[in-house]
């Protein structure tokens, strides 16, 4: 966009694209029936939201890795801010370096 | 008791509230269901003591109500916020013959029956003392009954939460009882401001975050990013505005901030000098020392980590927008069935 500087737009073209990879990556665990663009950002991924369980959280730190060459310190997708659809991006974001 | 107060007991103990802004409406009839089907954006169709969260749209897709609909075998109880009962049997009443005739009787029971609020991360140590060990099990969005209360875990806090559907008459020892059992665990009295600033550090949906903006004139759950409690496939009333609106792509999209300044509702929030959307809702967090919110902010721009200026009448104030959730809480350490009771909180710290 145009009208944005150039270190903005280019985080924002970032975000976007992570988060279509993480959407696709969350629709395929959850068999979601619809398009991955209509998984919200801040959906919360356990309880309220996508209603994942503890399998589909071990599900996502192997889809991270195998999928996105993601891989994450850790087990616990709550010590790792996994809690929200956001917080997976963040994490991807976060190890290719393009958190601002 | 102080607001601080009121948040600190939902946050690290219990909070007890009467949720007299939830209505109650009862659905009976042999077509309940396909009923309930048309109303709701999420099929009400779930086992008998299960809850589904859903939203009864207008037919321009902007939010009507906010409710659970609990399948209770027997009839379908809809706990809605937004609407009083009245309006909303009316507006059910309404749907009778929309579709088709609908054998369905609709009638609010408020004046039968009250609903109590339990939260907090050792809310589910005060309930069990009312309703037995069967409570540390409850999944979210099921129910439990015994004798005439209903106890339902459906908490908007981000820690342990369940509303008690009370017969009126029982209503007064119940909340007696409440009170005298949780002394131990510190259990406050808390109000809906309370409640509502927790829901929105744990990114809650709750009606109270609507408000009508100049910006957008209809705000759906595309917007508002609820579209976790929307089956497209469905036909429901306000489907298909909202299949047009998600056609051309909404334009904007509700996202969460933080602020150090006193940044309010319905100021306008700017990107490098250009408008770029509106404070949906601003409340300050003595969880936190900092002011939360959610704005409505261009869907370009209606991402975490971006730093705006939220124009207050004074000047801009800074403001960040974030990934939800905004609280560690503590809910998600403390484990029932392992003994986390509130008396051994210390050892475990």
């Amino acid at each position: 966009m145009s009208d944005l500087r150039a270190d903005i737009a280019l985080y924002l073209d970032r975000r976007e694209r992570a988060l279509g990879e993480v959407r696709r990556l969350l629709a395929s665990i959850i068999n979601f029936a619809g398009d991955p663009d209509d998984i919200d950002p801040d959906a919360g991924l356990f309880g309220t939201g996508l209603g994942l369980d503890s399998l589909d959280a071990v599900e996502i730190l192997v889809g991270l890795d195998i999928d996105l060459g993601i891989k994450l310190e850790g087990d616990d997708p709550m010590q790792l801010g996994l809690r929200s659809v956001n917080g997976v991006v963040d994490a991807v974001m976060r190890v290719r370096g393009e958190l601002p | 008791m102080s607001f601080e107060d009121e948040v600190r007991a939902l946050r690290t103990s219990v909070g007890l509230s009467l949720a007299s802004h939830v209505a109650l409406v009862r659905v009976d009839g042999p077509d309940a269901l396909d009923f309930l089907q048309l109303a709701s954006t999420q099929s009400p169709y779930a086992r008998v003591g299960r809850v589904r969260t859903t939203l009864l749209l207008r037919d321009d897709g902007s939010i009507f109500a906010d409710a659970f609909i609990v399948n209770l075998g027997d009839f379908f109880l809809v706990l809605a916020e937004g609407p009083e009962s009245a309006e909303i049997v009316a507006w059910l009443t309404s749907l009778k013959t929309r579709s088709k005739s609908f054998d369905v009787s609709i009638r609010g029971i408020d004046d039968e029956w009250a609903v109590l609020g339990v939260d907090g991360p050792y809310a589910w140590e005060l309930v069990s003392q009312l309703f037995g060990a069967a409570v540390l099990g409850m999944p979210y969005l099921s129910v439990l009954a015994r004798d005439e209360t209903i106890c339902i875990r459906a908490g908007k806090t981000g820690e342990y939460g369940y509303l008690l559907l009370v017969p009126r008459p029982a209503l007064d020892a119940t909340l007696a009882e409440l009170v005298e059992r949780g002394g131990p665990l510190d259990a406050a009295r808390v109000g809906l401001a309370a409640l509502d600033l927790c829901a929105l550090e744990s990114w809650h949906f709750t009606m109270r975050t609507l408000r009508r903006t100049e910006t957008v004139e209809t705000v759906t759950p595309i917007e508002l990013q609820l579209q976790w409690r929307v089956v497209y496939a469905r036909e429901f009333v306000g489907a298909e505005a909202l299949r047009a609106r998600k056609a051309e792509g909404a334009k904007s999209r509700v996202t969460c901030f933080v602020a150090d300044g006193p940044v309010g509702e319905g100021q306008r929030v700017q990107l490098e000098g250009s408008v770029r959307g509106e404070v949906l809702a601003a409340l300050t967090s003595p969880t936190l020392g900092r002011t939360v919110g959610a704005a409505l902010l261009d869907r370009r721009v209606a991402h975490p980590h971006l730093a705006l200026e939220a124009m207050a009448p004074a000047g801009p104030l800074p403001m960040r927008t974030c990934s939800a959730f905004l609280v560690d809480n503590v809910s998600l350490r403390v484990q029932p069935h392992l003994g986390h009771t509130y008396a051994t909180r210390g050892e475990r710290a």
